[in-house]
C-alpha cells in the first residue's frame, strides 16, 4: 500500500491498515480483481440459461463469479454484452382495475396527456407505444448518474412484452445504449411518468457522454406526470407512481423492493457479482412498466371520455373534467361533471366552482341553478362566514341577469341579497379586527351596480311609458366577455 | 471650482494646505509620493476586424495602451497570458478584445468568464453588451449564475457565446452537467480569469481543481480553450497563473496607461496615553481626514474593515457635512445592500452625484465606480495587494491623487506604519495555493469522476492518481472496470463541496436576542474556543453570549450582552510529528517542514476585564478533543543556543518570539492570520528540544508552512527588527506580547535569542 494511501486515510479519520467494509463484509483478498481485457473473454456463451458460473463474467472479483439470471440472457453484441430479461404478458392479463388489452380505441387520444398537444401526432396504433422506465444509480440527471437498467414495455401480437436491459458492468454500457437506439426505431411515441424531466435527460446524457449519436427519429415523448398530478394533486399525499398505482389503479404491489434501494443493490451486484441480488430490481421495474401502460389506459379512457365515472371520488370527477376543460375538450368535460352532478350531496360542495365551470362552457342552463345553490337559502344564509363563495354567486347571478336575461329586476335583487351579505361581512370583519378591504371593495362595485341597475329599470319604465325601445338593455348591448368584468374593475 | 459644492476642487491645492497642516503632519509617520507616468501608446493590431475598430472609435479610443497591443498579440499567438496592471488601466480590453476579434470571425467559438462574484460578472456583461452593441454583431452575452432564471438557461447552453459566471457555477451547476453545454464545450476557445489574485488560500486551491475540471471536459469534447487572466499587483502572478490553470502563461505588465501623481500617506493617530499605550481612535481620525477631504470637494472613498465600521463612519460623516452637502451625497457600501441599490450607488460614483463613499472591502474588486480623488482607509487591510488595490481607487489620469492609511491600535497596523519600508520596500505578497492538499484534491477526484469516468494512465493533479482513484475505490464511490475508474455511489458529489469554507464544517452562530438570526460561522477548529459556552464571541463590535453549544448539530445559540470584560480559552495543544518531508541546519538551529498531528483540547476558560486585563473569574469547558493532520514548518534550538537559559528564560523568550511570528508570517504570507498557527514549546515530544511549531490550520495543509520553511532566516531576521525598533519598554501587542504575559524581561529575552540564532544581524547576509 502506498504511502498516498496512508496518509489519505489519516486524512480522512479512517486509522490505517485497509478500509473496513460497510457493515464488516469482508472482501476477498481486500484487493479489486485485475481487469481482464474483452480479447481475453472466452467466446460463445450467447443466450446461454446458466445456472452456475459464466465464463463470460470473468471481470468479477474471484470466489464471486457472475451467474446469468435464471431469468434472463446474455446479448452479445460487438458494441459489448449486456443482460435481457424479457416477459411476455397475454392481452387479457388483469393489472389492476384494468386488463392490457383495454388500452385498444383508447390510445389515440392519447397525445393529449400533454397540454401543448398541439403539433404531437395522435397514436395510431398500440403498437406504436413504447413505455420506458430507467433504474438510475443516483438522485438528479448529472453526468454520473447512470441508468443501469433499462425498463420497455411495448404491444407485440397478440401480447404485451417488457424487455428489460441490464448493463452488466458499466464499461458495457455502450452496448445497451446502442441497442436501444436500434430498438426504439419501430416506435412513434415514448410513454414515461416524469419521463420527461428524469428519465429520458438522464438517458440523454449517456449518450453524450458516450459520443453516440441519440436516436435518429424523433419519438414523441408523452409524460404521463403532469396530468396525473393536476388530476390528483389534492385528493393523494403523493404523486409518485406507487400511489396512483395503489390508489387510483387497484394495483397492489406485494414483496416490492423500494425504488431508492436499487442502485444500493447494483452496487453490491458490481461488487460481488451476484445477480440474484438484482431480481428484486428487475421485479420493481417489470411492475413500473406495466403499471405505465395500466395508468395509459386510464387517462386513455378519459381522454376518449369512456371512463368509469360511477368509480371514481368526487374531487377526482372535478379535476378531471376541469382537466378536459382546460385542455380544450368541454365536451368530454360534461361527463364527469354529469357524474358529479348525479351525486346531488357531494356535488353541493361544487355548486359554485361547477357553475363556473358550466359558464366557461356557456352553459347557463346548468350554471344558474347551481350559482343559485351556492348562493345559499334566502336572505340570513347562515354560511355567511364562509367566505366570498356564495357572495361570488350573488354576483354572478346579479351578472347574468344584467347582461344575459335582461331581468332588470331579478338582476336587482340578487344584488341588494349581495349588498346585504357584504354589509354583514364587513362588521364581521371589524367585530373579528380582521381586514375589510376586500368586503369593502365588494361593497363598493355592488353600490355602482346597483345605481346602474336602479337607473337602468328607470329608464325601461320612462321607455314603456313613452313607448320607445328600451334602451341599453339586454344581452345585445355589448360584448357579455366586457360586461362580466365590470364589476371587478 | 467644483460645479455641485462651489468649492476649491483641486486636490493639489489641497495637498498643499495640509502639509502646512502641523496637526495632521505630526502624526504622519510616512509620505510616499509616485510621481505622475506618461501613456505609452501601440498602433492597433492591423489584423483587427474593422467592426471593433469602429466601435472603439466610437468611444474615442484610436490607439491601445502598450500591455493591451501585448495581449492581443500573445492571444493571437496561442499563448496563455495574465496581465497585471493596476486599476483603472483598461485591463478588460486586453481580453476582450483577442475574443471579440475570434468570436466576429468565427461566431461558431464559445468563450467562457470566470468572476470571483455575482457582482462582478454582471459589471463584465454590460461593458462587453455595449461593445457588441456599437459593433451591430449578432454575439450573445450572457451572465449564468444562481439567480440566472431557469426558462434562460436552456437558451444560454446553446447559443450564449460569451458565458459569464463564477467558479462555484462552474463547480456545481455546469461542469456536473456538461452533457448540457455540448455546444459550449465543443467549442470552447477562451476561458477568461478575471481577478486572478483573489483565487488564493483554501479557495484559489479549490478553484485551481476546477479549472483541472475544466480542462479535463475540454479535452474530451475536443477543445483546448485559452486562458487569458488579468489579475491585480501580487509578487507572483505568473507563477500564481500558472498553478492555477497549470499552463505556461505570457506575462504582460508593462503597464501603458498614464496615471497622475500619486500620494500615500501614513498617518497614525496620536498617543493619548503613553504608558498604556492608548491612541486617539482611528474612527476618528479617519472622520477627520474624510470630512475635510469631501468639505473641499474631494470625491473620496473611505474603506472600513468591519460593516459596523462603515455604518459609524457613514453616520459620522453624513452628520458632519449634512448642512453642506445633501444626505444622499454620502453613501455606504457593503454586502448585505441589495443589488438594486449598489447599482445605484456605483452609477452615482461615476456620475459624480456621490461625493463620498464608505465601503469595506466589497469595493476592492474591480466594481466600475470610476476613479475618485482620495481614498482613506481605516486601518491596514490586511494585505500590502489588498492596500494598493483600495488605495488605486483613487488617482484619475491628469491628477494628483492622495491615499491616507490610518493606523488602528492592532499589532499588524501598528507594525506596518512604523515600518514604511516594509510596505514600500517589497513587493506585494505572493498569492499561494495548494492545489494538490490531499483532500481539496481527494474531493474534486470525485467530481471528476462523476463527470467522466478516469482512464488508467490519465494524471490529475501532482499526487499520483491511481492511488487516489483506489483510495476511492475501497471508500467504495469508484468501480474500476478494465481500464476505468465509473462514479458508482447515489450521490452528487459537488453539492457536499463548497469552494469558499476552509474547513467542511463550520459551526454556525444563531443570535437569540429578537427571534432567531444567524450572524456568522466559525470554523471547526475554532469553535472549541472562540464559541465554548459561556463564552464572549464579538462580531462586528458587538458582544455576544454562547448561551448553548450543540456541538453535534454544529450550532451555538447567543444573546446580545453588554459586559465589561471577555473571554479567553486554555487550549491545550499537543503537537507530535509524523513524518518529516525536509530538514535543514542553520546556526544554532535545526529547521524541518513535514507532517504533524495537532491534538487541541479546550480546559478552561477565564473572563478578563477589559483595559485593565485583570483576571475575574474562570470556569471548565467540556468538549470533545479535536484531532488535525496538517503539515508543519518548525524550528529547534541546538543546546549551544540555550546555554545559561534558565526553564523560566527559554520560556518567556520562546513565548514572545512566537508572538511577534504569528504577526508576521501573515505578511509573507498573504492569508488570514487566522490560516496560520504558532505553538512553542520549550521540550518538544518530538525531538526534547525547545522548539517552535508552525502549522497549517486546515486538514491536509495548504502550503504556508512549507513557505515559512523557506522563509526562516529572513522571518528571524524580521522578527528581531520589530523587537529591537518597538518603542515600547518591556514588551506590548504589537511586538513580543505585553510584559504580564512573557514577563518583564521577555522582550530582552526574545531578542537575546534571535541574536544567538544570528538573526539580529546588520541586513544582508542572506541564509
Amino acid at each position: 500500500m502506498s504511502s498516498l494511501q496512508e496518509r489519505l486515510r489519516r486524512l480522512a479519520g479512517r486509522g490505517s491498515g485497509p478500509a473496513s467494509g460497510r457493515d464488516g463484509e469482508v472482501r476477498a483478498g481486500g484487493e479489486t480483481a485485475p481487469a481482464v481485457g474483452p480479447d481475453e473473454r472466452p467466446a460463445g456463451g450467447a443466450e446461454k440459461p446458466a445456472d452456475g458460473p459464466d465464463p463470460a463474467a470473468d471481470r468479477r472479483p474471484p470466489g464471486a463469479a457472475e451467474a446469468l439470471p435464471s431469468f434472463g440472457r446474455l446479448e452479445e453484441t460487438e458494441d459489448g454484452a449486456f443482460i435481457v430479461r424479457e416477459r411476455r404478458y397475454p392481452l387479457n392479463y388483469g393489472h389492476g382495475l384494468y386488463v392490457l388489452a383495454d388500452l385498444s380505441g383508447r390510445h389515440v387520444r392519447l397525445n393529449r396527456v400533454s397540454r401543448r398537444h398541439a403539433g404531437i401526432r395522435p397514436v395510431a396504433a398500440v403498437q406504436d407505444l413504447l413505455f420506458f422506465d430507467a433504474e438510475t444509480t443516483g438522485l438528479g440527471v448529472g453526468a454520473g448518474n447512470v441508468p443501469f437498467l433499462i425498463g420497455l414495455g411495448f404491444y407485440e401480437g397478440q401480447a404485451f412484452v417488457v424487455r428489460q436491459l441490464l448493463v452488466r458492468d458499466p464499461g458495457d454500457e455502450a452496448a445497451v445504449l446502442l441497442h436501444f437506439r436500434r430498438f426504439v426505431r419501430r416506435f412513434t411515441h415514448l410513454v414515461t411518468y416524469n419521463g420527461k424531466s428524469f428519465d429520458w435527460p438522464v438517458l440523454a446524457n449517456r449518450f453524450v457522454l458516450h459520443r453516440i449519436p441519440p436516436p435518429e427519429h424523433r419519438l414523441e415523448h408523452l409524460d404521463l406526470l403532469p396530468m396525473s398530478r393536476n388530476l390528483w394533486r389534492r385528493s393523494l399525499d403523493s404523486c409518485r407512481l406507487s400511489r396512483v398505482e395503489e390508489e387510483r389503479l387497484g394495483i397492489r404491489r406485494e414483496d416490492d423492493v423500494p425504488g431508492h434501494l436499487a442502485p444500493v443493490l447494483y452496487f453490491q451486484y458490481l461488487e460481488d457479482g451476484d445477480i440474484g441480488v438484482l431480481e428484486p430490481v428487475f421485479r420493481h421495474n417489470e411492475r413500473d412498466v406495466l403499471t405505465l401502460a395500466a395508468l395509459a389506459i386510464h387517462l386513455g379512457a378519459v381522454l376518449s371520455g369512456d371512463a368509469e365515472w360511477d368509480r371514481m371520488e368526487a374531487e377526482d370527477l372535478y379535476r378531471t373534467g376541469m382537466w378536459l376543460l382546460d385542455s380544450d375538450l368541454p365536451d368530454l368535460a360534461e361527463r364527469p361533471f354529469a357524474a358529479l352532478l348525479s351525486r346531488p350531496e357531494e356535488a353541493a360542495r361544487y355548486a359554485a366552482r361547477l357553475a363556473m365551470a358550466y359558464k366557461r362552457m356557456r352553459r347557463y342552463d346548468k350554471a344558474v341553478p347551481l350559482w343559485e345553490k351556492a348562493a345559499g337559502p334566502g336572505t340570513a344564509g347562515p354560511r355567511l362566514a364562509a367566505g366570498t363563495e356564495s357572495l361570488e354567486a350573488l354576483v354572478e347571478l346579479a351578472i347574468y341577469h344584467e347582461h344575459r336575461s335582461g331581468q332588470l329586476a331579478e338582476a336587482l335583487r340578487w344584488t341588494e341579497e349581495a349588498l346585504d351579505r357584504v354589509e354583514r361581512l364587513v362588521s364581521l370583519h371589524a367585530r373579528m379586527g380582521g381586514r375589510a378591504d376586500d368586503a369593502r371593495t365588494w361593497k363598493a362595485e355592488l353600490v355602482r351596480r346597483r345605481n346602474r341597475l336602479l337607473g337602468k329599470l328607470r329608464g325601461e319604465r320612462a321607455g314603456k311609458a313613452g313607448g320607445a325601445e328600451p334602451a341599453g338593455v339586454g344581452p345585445t348591448a355589448a360584448g357579455p366577455e366586457q360586461l362580466e368584468l365590470d364589476w371587478r374593475i | 471650482m467644483n460645479r455641485i459644492t462651489g468649492k476649491t476642487s483641486s486636490v493639489e491645492e489641497w495637498i498643499a494646505r495640509v502639509r502646512k497642516m502641523p496637526d495632521i503632519m505630526e502624526n504622519v509617520t510616512h509620505w510616499h509620493t509616485m510621481p505622475a507616468r506618461e501613456a505609452k501608446y501601440a498602433d492597433m493590431p492591423p489584423e483587427l476586424h474593422p467592426g471593433i475598430r469602429e466601435a472603439l472609435e466610437q468611444k474615442g479610443i484610436r490607439r491601445l495602451y502598450v500591455h493591451q497591443r501585448e495581449a492581443f498579440d500573445a492571444a493571437a499567438a496561442g499563448r496563455h497570458f495574465v496581465v497585471v496592471t493596476p486599476t483603472a488601466s483598461g485591463k478588460t480590453l486586453c481580453y476582450n478584445l483577442p475574443v471579440l476579434q475570434s468570436l466576429l470571425l468565427d461566431p461558431s467559438g464559445r468563450a467562457l468568464y470566470l468572476f470571483p462574484t455575482k457582482a462582478l460578472a454582471q459589471d463584465q456583461v454590460a461593458e462587453l453588451q455595449e461593445l457588441v452593441d456599437r459593433m451591430d454583431a449578432d454575439l450573445k452575452t450572457h451572465t449564468y449564475d444562481g439567480d440566472t432564471p431557469p426558462a434562460v438557461r436552456q437558451t444560454i447552453r446553446h447559443a450564449g457565446h460569451v458565458v459569464v459566471t463564477n467558479p462555484d457555477m462552474l463547480h456545481a451547476a455546469i461542469l456536473p452537467h456538461h452533457t448540457k453545454w455540448v455546444k459550449l464545450f465543443e467549442n470552447l476557445k477562451f476561458v477568461v480569469i478575471d481577478e486572478l489574485h483573489s483565487y488564493r488560500g483554501v479557495f484559489g486551491s479549490h478553484v485551481a481543481n476546477v479549472i483541472r475540471r475544466l480542462k479535463r471536459i475540454c479535452r474530451f469534447y475536443g477543445s483546448s480553450p485559452l486562458f487569458l487572466c488579468a489579475s491585480a499587483t501580487i509578487a507572483n502572478p505568473k507563477e500564481h497563473a500558472e498553478r492555477l490553470i497549470g499552463e505556461e502563461v505570457a506575462l504582460i505588465d508593462n503597464n501603458g496607461a498614464p496615471s497622475g501623481e500619486k500620494h500615500f500617506v501614513f498617518y497614525n493617530p496620536p498617543v493619548v496615553n503613553r504608558q498604556l499605550g492608548i491612541r486617539r481612535s482611528s474612527l476618528l481620525e479617519t472622520q477627520k481626514l474624510a470630512a475635510s477631504l469631501i468639505r473641499n470637494g474631494i470625491q473620496t472613498i473611505v474603506f472600513a474593515r468591519s460593516r459596523v465600521r462603515v455604518e459609524l463612519l457613514l453616520t459620522y460623516l453624513q452628520e458632519l457635512v449634512k448642512h453642506e452637502l445633501g444626505p444622499k451625497s454620502i453613501r455606504g457600501y457593503r454586502g448585505g445592500y441589495l443589488p438594486r441599490q449598489r447599482r445605484e450607488i456605483e452609477r452615482g460614483l461615476r456620475s459624480g452625484e456621490i461625493r463620498g463613499v464608505v465601503s469595506t472591502n466589497a469595493l476592492e474588486l474591480g466594481i466600475d465606480i470610476g476613479q475618485l480623488q482620495a481614498c482613506v482607509m481605516n486601518g491596514y487591510p490586511g494585505s500590502i495587494a489588498s492596500a494598493w488595490q483600495q488605495s488605486g481607487r483613487a488617482g484619475r489620469r491628469l491628477e494628483s491623487s492622495i491615499t491616507f492609511l490610518v493606523a488602528s491600535s492592532n499589532p499588524l497596523d501598528q507594525y506596518i506604519i512604523q515600518n514604511p519600508q516594509f510596505f514600500f520596500g517589497r513587493p506585494p505578497e505572493e498569492a499561494r495555493i495548494h492545489p494538490d492538499n490531499l483532500l481539496i484534491l481527494l474531493d474534486h477526484v470525485k467530481c471528476a469522476a462523476y463527470e467522466l469516468p478516469f482512464e488508467t494512465g490519465e494524471t490529475f493533479g501532482g499526487e499520483p492518481l491511481e492511488d487516489l482513484l483506489e483510495f476511492l475505490a475501497e471508500e467504495r464511490v469508484l468501480h474500476p472496470v478494465r481500464d476505468r475508474w465509473h462514479w458508482m455511489a447515489r450521490s452528487f458529489p459537488a453539492n457536499g463541496i463548497s469552494l469558499r469554507t476552509a474547513a467542511q464544517e463550520n459551526f454556525v452562530i444563531i443570535d437569540v436576542t429578537e427571534g432567531a438570526r444567524v450572524i456568522g460561522e466559525v470554523d471547526r477548529f475554532s469553535a472549541p474556543t472562540l464559541i465554548h459556552e459561556e463564552a464572549i464571541y464579538i462580531h462586528e463590535g458587538e458582544q455576544y453570549q454562547v448561551e448553548k453549544l450543540d456541538y453535534e448539530e454544529k450550532k451555538a445559540w447567543v444573546r446580545r450582552v453588554n459586559v465589561d470584560y471577555y473571554t479567553d480559552a486554555n487550549l491545550a495543544v499537543e503537537l507530535s510529528v509524523l513524518h518529516v518531508d525536509r530538514e535543514r541546519e542553520e546556526r544554532g538551529a535545526s529547521r524541518h517542514f513535514g507532517e504533524v498531528t495537532v491534538n487541541a483540547r479546550p480546559t478552561i476558560f477565564k473572563k478578563i476585564r477589559l483595559r485593565t486585563h485583570e483576571n475575574i473569574g474562570s470556569g471548565p469547558i467540556h468538549l470533545p478533543e479535536e484531532e488535525l493532520h496538517t503539515s508543519a514548518y518548525w524550528f529547534a534550538l541546538n543546546g549551544d543556543v540555550t546555554d545559561g537559559m534558565n526553564p523560566d528564560d527559554l520560556q518567556s523568550a520562546l513565548l514572545g518570539v512566537s508572538n511577534v511570528l504569528v504577526h508576521i508570517a501573515p505578511l509573507y504570507l498573504m492569508c488570514d492570520p487566522f490560516d496560520i498557527r504558532v505553538v512553542p514549546q520549550v521540550k518538544s515530544k518530538f525531538d526534547k528540544k525547545p522548539a517552535i511549531y508552525f502549522y497549517d490550520r486546515y486538514p491536509g495543509g495548504i502550503g504556508l508552512s512549507e513557505r515559512l520553511f523557506e522563509l526562516h532566516g529572513e522571518l528571524l531576521r524580521e522578527a528581531a527588527r520589530v523587537i529591537r525598533t518597538c518603542s515600547c519598554e518591556n514588551g506590548c501587542p504589537a511586538c513580543v506580547g505585553p510584559a504580564d504575559e512573557v514577563g518583564q524581561l521577555g522582550k530582552a529575552r526574545a531578542l537575546e535569542l534571535l541574536r544567538r540564532l544570528g538573526a539580529d544581524e546588520p541586513e544582508g547576509g542572506r541564509t
